[in-house]
């Protein structure tokens, strides 16, 4: 039980020797976004959706923060774990990063992202997910923009 | 690349001395409070946890309580064996046990610790076991919406 945290020291310690990168979550969903509105600007299309399988070996909560309009008592009547109501309530409260987010929660860290340029939500939109399980993000563009429309 | 090296001298003289950070500071409950986290993020309804109580020689009184005031009469009444009630009067000192949050007390002829669950874990009605063996104890888990309840111990 007590080699766990010896090798993952023993990781983190080479990873910084070697300069390697970390993988981001967030990062590789963004990217995958990115993709999906330019494959909607290319065919003309209005809605787009694509499936990611997050790398995490834990349950985790992929949320997608509007900049405005998210209060304490929206995230306290979700039916989330109370860590990942802690995360959103405290990006809520102090944003670390302007604009819309991508936010990638779990028990004890939470990974936010800016959404690309041109995207957006207009509401929090949310999916508590298992290791493993597929996430589905659906894209449609309404008046001009690119809204996440859903989370699933 | 200088800070990098000295990261990792540091941590192989930690290793050479058998010391890493956060090693010592284990606590029977940790693994309960881990799984009860598990639970509540995992959807599922039951898990079961395990205590460590190798440090202690057995036999063992394994007491958890919710919060308020346990009379020993009540508390005495949830074990069969008079060994038990008597660790369990010792380590009350002949008062009511009160508490103020969830409480998992562990007891033998020499030791007693207890170990307090805030928002990790909640005892609804006390259990208890006496454990005449070595080796560790489960302890049951279910998860009601985001909190966590310890129902039994084995």
């Amino acid at each position: 039980m007590r080699l766990a945290p010896i090798a993952l020291t023993l990781a983190l310690a080479a990873c910084s020797l070697l300069g390697c990168d970390q993988y981001s979550e967030t990062s590789a969903i963004d990217q995958k976004i990115r993709l999906a509105q330019g494959g909607m600007d290319q065919d003309k299309s209005t809605r787009r959706e694509f499936t990611h399988t997050a790398r995490t070996q834990r349950p985790y909560v992929l949320a997608v923060l509007p900049t405005t309009g998210v209060t304490k008592e929206t995230i306290t009547a979700l039916d989330l774990p109370r860590e990942a109501k802690v995360w959103l309530t405290m990006e809520v409260d102090n944003r670390s990063l302007p604009g819309p987010l991508l936010g990638f929660l779990e028990a004890d860290r939470a990974e936010w992202h800016p959404l690309s340029d041109g995207v957006t939500a207009d509401q929090l939109l949310y999916a508590w997910k298992q290791p493993r399980e597929e996430l589905t993000i659906e894209m449609t563009i309404v008046g001009g923009r690119t809204l996440i429309t859903s989370v699933r | 690349m200088v800070r990098s090296a000295s990261i990792l001298s540091t941590l192989l003289l930690q290793l050479a001395c058998g010391v890493l950070p956060g090693a010592d500071l284990e606590t029977p409950v940790d693994d309960v409070r881990r799984v009860a986290q598990d639970l509540r993020w995992s959807k599922q309804h039951q898990a079961s946890a395990t205590i460590d109580v190798t440090e202690f020689v057995p036999p063992v009184a394994i007491l958890a309580v919710p919060p308020g005031m346990h009379t020993l009469r009540e508390i005495e009444l949830l074990f069969s064996a008079e060994a038990a009630r008597e660790c369990v009067r010792r380590m009350a000192g002949g008062q009511p046990l009160t508490t103020d949050t969830s409480t998992l007390y562990i007891c033998s002829a020499r030791q007693m610790t207890s170990s307090f669950f805030h928002d990790d874990a909640s005892v609804p009605k006390p259990v208890a076991l006496w454990k005449e063996s070595t080796g560790n104890v489960a302890v049951l888990l279910e998860r009601q919406g985001d909190e966590v309840q310890i129902v039994g111990l084995r």
